[in-house]
């Protein structure tokens, strides 16, 4: 039985991408940014990516390209790699995306977490990722924790707490 | 980006605004209400979602435009029980089930101390910068401190790595509250407003 000192909750913070094994936990606040979680079931290993915007096009010497999800999530499966992950074996879990400003139209046409989530879902489809299960879109903000143990992703919001997928 | 003395004179300013803004705010409610200002600083973007503590709590943001010879977007964020200690003192119902939905007295309530805080503030650096700028009017959203602010750096990123953040400290009838008053000028408003601080005389 782990004790909870054992578990290291790690904090990834926007534009982050961050990288650990089980027991630990994976946590990130979402808005209209994606969770992106790519995990290895045999190595015991995930990652999660903490998307920001959609692509880096003509964005040059951006101090934290990680930002982007076009960058982000190949930067996160090299990363898995490097650590001993399998490409055979990676799969992903995808939350965020919200729009949570509904009521105003910040630009028109889509709005920013619509373009994320395209975004993301084809730099994993890019990579031959598939995707398992996801929590998207909505106008509520998401707080998400990958446990690295269950490889569950779990997301509070102010209007559902304690979901699973 | 942000020199010394363009911070100065920010946070001269800022304490202007708040003075202004306690003086409007104690008008409108016929007792002493203090703003002040605690801080004002400049934080990487990654960095403003826990810029207000605890990123995973509740809190009540009211979102303004700005549009005129400054343009841009400023925020008041209070946490929730702070929101609801607000509403209290203004004579609302501390118990409004604000999870369900927010009652219209007390929704105007928290809109127009927004309303009244962040005019107080942009009409101060207006009128020092010889500009005009006009907030529209405050919507209101619940969520996660650390969901709001990411959308709120949001637009702001594409341009910039850093975000100005004024925190506050609401005070009134022994009761003290923590507000964050955000404001992200565009990058060209932004410009002008640095111009406009450190050339002016």
């Amino acid at each position: 039985m782990l004790s909870k000192k054992d578990v290291k909750i790690i904090k990834v913070l926007i534009g982050e991408v961050s990288l650990t094994r089980a027991p630990n936990l994976l946590q990130a606040i979402l808005g209209s940014c994606v969770g992106v979680c790519i995990y290895d079931e045999v190595e015991k290993l995930g990652g999660l990516a903490h998307v920001f915007l959609p692509s880096s096009d003509g964005h040059q010497s951006e101090k934290l390209p990680s930002k982007f999800a076009n960058i982000a999530i190949p930067m996160l499966r090299d990363a898995m790699i490097k650590h001993g992950g399998h490409q055979k074996n990676l799969k992903a879990k995808i939350a965020g995306g919200a729009n949570m400003f509904s009521k105003i139209t910040v630009k028109p046409g889509q709005h920013i977490g619509v373009l994320n989530l395209e975004a993301v879902k084809k730099a994993l489809y890019d990579l031959d990722i598939p995707i398992i299960s996801t929590d998207t879109g909505g106008n509520n903000g998401r707080k998400v924790e990958f446990e690295l143990n269950t490889f569950n992703l779990c997301i509070d919001s102010p209007v559902s707490k304690g979901k699973i997928i | 980006m942000f020199d010394d003395l363009f911070m100065s004179e920010l946070t001269i300013l800022a304490r202007h605004g708040a003075e202004n803004a306690s003086l409007a705010l104690s008008r409108l409610m016929q007792r002493k209400f203090l703003i002040t200002v605690n801080e004002v600083k400049t934080v990487p973007i990654q960095e403003v979602p826990e810029s207000l503590g605890e990123s995973d709590a509740i809190a009540i943001c009211l979102f303004t435009k700005v549009e005129g010879d400054i343009e841009g977007d400023a925020i008041l964020i209070l946490k929730e029980n702070d929101a609801l200690n607000l509403i209290e003192i203004l004579g609302g119902d501390k118990n409004v089930n604000i999870e369900e939905s927010i009652g219209e007295m007390e929704l105007s309530m928290l809109q127009e101390t927004a309303n009244i805080t962040i005019s107080s503030f942009m009409n101060t650096f207006m009128s020092y910068l010889n500009k005009s700028a006009i907030p529209s009017s405050p919507i209101y959203i619940r969520d996660l401190i650390g969901s709001i602010l990411s959308v709120i750096i949001m637009e702001s990123a594409e341009e910039s790595d850093n975000a100005l953040l004024f925190s506050t400290q609401f005070e009134c009838k022994n009761k003290e509250m923590e507000a964050m008053f955000i404001f992200l000028p565009s990058p060209s408003s932004l410009k002008k407003l640095k111009n406009g601080l450190t050339n002016a005389q």
